[in-house]
């Protein structure tokens, strides 16, 4: 099982060095992490140092905050040469609709954090330009009674709309050190008892390592691959 | 007489679980928090399926025993714990058996391999600066000097590896830390 973790964010964003996080990661049977800070702190703190912790694969990505539509297609184009995954840090409704018409992003990051959910037209641009929903739970560690009863709710109605649709899910933690890391098998099972099923759930873990595995082969165009 | 057949009895699996702290945990603390989590994330009635019970804990280490078929559950009240005493913590679960003996053989290893050292040696590279707090292995726990450097995630200390240090310092003395 090649499982990644993503939405990790490392110092100074978090409070861990990246290769503080991949020892964790490694530690709790990650074969790879996505590090992938918001946008405003991609400046790491020894990013090379990661190459001397063995066992792991470190991937960098990005996620990328905008206010609006225009600004996204924007960073999201620039950054996409640069970063193996790019991610979009989701909640408004315009925002969600923008990164699921974008091809060139890889992952919309928790839709539902705007109380907004997933529409019709949203998850078959989604499904037209491979975009995942990633599905962040950490409202389901931190949260608790009401607020999180209303998180768990938006999550069943996303997760039925990129079901029906098969869109690719991620599953993910939003971490901001080791303490917050979840081993895969946690993940999974507040996963299952957030609505999805066992295999989505481990498909969901796999996903981000295709991603990577595909961004870091070289593409001329879509479809024609550099040898 | 025997009051209830072998076969009625409910079965049992046991979790060996890790508790990754910035401070000391106390087992009333955490069995507290453990509850509470639970009790918020399942609700009485699955609480009580659960039959969840925390056999030992050594500061450290601990054991936890649960249903044969709700370890997802389990799982995931332990997911859920996020501070306990005031500390950020996390709980790893180091694995699951059918017995005490067999967890204890397998998954928790003997304290003496442990080491937690608190020193005033110090750090300055580029814009962190702190003293040690401790050090595990090639893990490292920085007190920074500015607090705002771990604004944002609720921690304490700001965690670097050797590797963090092998790659900067020039004048590292030879010793395997690299400090």
């Amino acid at each position: 099982m090649r499982f990644y973790g993503c939405d990790i964010h490392a110092f100074p964003e978090g409070s861990d060095s990246p290769s503080r996080l991949a020892l964790a990661a490694r530690r709790l049977g990650y074969s790879g992490i996505v590090i992938s800070n918001h946008s405003g702190y991609e400046l790491l703190f020894l990013p090379e140092a990661v190459q001397r912790v063995k066992g792991i694969d470190v991937a960098w990505g990005t996620e990328v905050v905008s206010k609006d539509q225009r600004a996204l297609i924007g960073k999201t184009s620039a950054l996409r040469r640069s970063y193996e995954v790019v991610a979009v840090h989701g909640g408004f409704e315009a925002i969600n609709r923008a990164a699921c018409e974008n091809p060139n992003v890889d992952i919309l990051l928790h839709p539902e954090a705007g109380r907004s959910s997933l529409t019709i037209a949203m998850a078959r641009s989604a499904k037209l330009n491979q975009v995942a929903i990633g599905f962040d739970l950490s409202p389901m560690i931190r949260l608790r009674g009401g607020p999180r009863t209303r998180w768990l709710e938006l999550v069943a109605r996303n997760l039925a709309m990129a079901r029906k649709f098969r869109l690719p899910m991620v599953i993910s933690a939003d971490v901001r050190s080791h303490l917050d890391l979840r081993s895969p098998r946690d993940l999974m099972a507040l996963a299952e008892l957030a609505g999805m099923e066992d295999k989505e759930a481990l498909a969901a873990l796999r996903y981000p390592g295709e991603v990577v595995s595909l961004n870091r082969r070289r593409w001329a165009a879509s479809g024609v691959e550099v040898l | 007489m025997r009051t209830r057949l072998p076969t009625m009895r409910p079965r049992r699996r046991y979790m060996a679980f890790l508790v990754e702290c910035e401070g000391s945990v106390g087992e009333r603390d955490l069995l507290w928090e453990i509850y509470s989590a639970q009790a918020s994330l399942l609700g009485d009635i699955g609480s009580s399926k659960n039959r969840l019970k925390l056999i030992r804990f050594d500061g450290r280490y601990g054991i936890l025993r649960c249903n044969h078929i709700r370890i997802r559950e389990c799982r995931s009240a332990l997911a859920c714990v996020y501070a306990v005493g005031g500390f950020r913590v996390s709980l790893i679960v180091l694995g699951i058996s059918g017995t005490i003996r067999a967890l204890t053989e397998k998954y928790i290893p003997e304290l003496g391999r442990l080491r937690a050292e608190s020193d005033h040696r110090r750090i300055e590279i580029e814009e962190v600066t702190g003293s040690i707090a401790r050090i595990r292995g090639e893990e490292i726990d920085l007190i920074p000097d500015n607090q705002d450097m771990t604004k944002g995630s609720d921690t304490r200390y700001l965690g670097l590896t050797s590797f963090d240090l092998d790659g900067e310092c020039d004048y590292a003395d030879g010793t395997s830390d690299g400090l």
